[in-house]
């Protein structure tokens, strides 16, 4: 069985804004890491980041951030898995960037953690998917 | 390959599902032979758990997860220096607490 850990919006936005509160993310990665773990983020958590008008400086860590977390690109596949999420948990397009979080830990491996700012919203999603797990920053 | 997509939706034989993507994925790019020793009985539990994988496949995904998480490590650790330069160092403890909860 593989296991994984995704990260959702708010890791990323911290280890690249350098904040002095990244030190928890850091934890979870070097856990992830000692543990054999692969560290995703799907390509659409990037997109939301990329709205914001700190472009560059997530421009600047995606450069960095390559061989630390795979970027996930939105394949059919991985489409098919966000709409089985959505369905599941009878939940609208609104919340798409949280249901790339748990397919992806779908789509990856068979089981995994996904890092977020906002575990309820993410819970509720994965609430269908025991092989996920939400963890709060 | 749809067929194991339905499946997995449905939360069933999510491993075969995977091993069909890397094998999609890399059917592409260039191969080349190599000759392996392999413990029989790993081969033999590989074969079971497995059965319709092809044995290059499943190697060649257990590869690509080794170099990647040699990549991981060695991107964590110069991104960690950097932070823990400026900010001290990321604190033991909660390292194994993240590592708990991951292993729950």
């Amino acid at each position: 069985m593989s296991y994984c850990l995704v990260l959702d919006a708010e890791p990323v936005s911290r280890m690249a804004h350098n904040h002095r509160s990244a030190d928890d993310v850091y934890a979870y990665l070097e856990a992830a890491t000692r543990l054999n773990r692969r560290v995703y983020t799907p390509a659409c958590v990037m997109a939301e980041l990329f709205r914001g008008a700190h472009r560059q400086t997530i421009y600047a860590w995606y450069a960095k951030m390559q061989g630390l977390a795979e970027v996930v690109d939105t394949d059919m596949f991985l489409a098919d898995q966000v709409g089985g999420v959505l369905f599941a948990a009878g939940a609208g397009s609104d919340r798409i960037v949280d249901a790339h979080c748990v397919a992806v830990v779908n789509a990856q491996t068979t089981r995994g953690m996904v890092l977020t700012g906002d575990p309820d919203d993410v819970r509720d999603l994965a609430s269908n998917y025991p092989n996920v797990v939400v963890a709060k920053l | 390959m749809w067929e194991l997509v339905a499946r997995a939706h449905t939360g069933y034989d999510l491993g075969m599902t995977l091993v069909s993507r890397w094998c999609g994925t890399n059917m592409t790019k260039p191969k080349r032979k190599v000759t392996l020793s392999l413990d029989s009985d790993s081969l033999e539990d590989l074969r079971k758990l497995y059965p319709d994988a092809s044995l290059s496949s499943l190697v060649e995904a257990a590869v690509i997860d080794r170099v990647a998480l040699a990549r991981q490590r060695q991107t964590l650790n110069s991104l960690r220096a950097e932070y823990e330069a400026e900010h001290g160092p990321v604190d033991e403890a909660k390292i194994r607490a993240a590592m708990a909860s991951m292993q729950r």
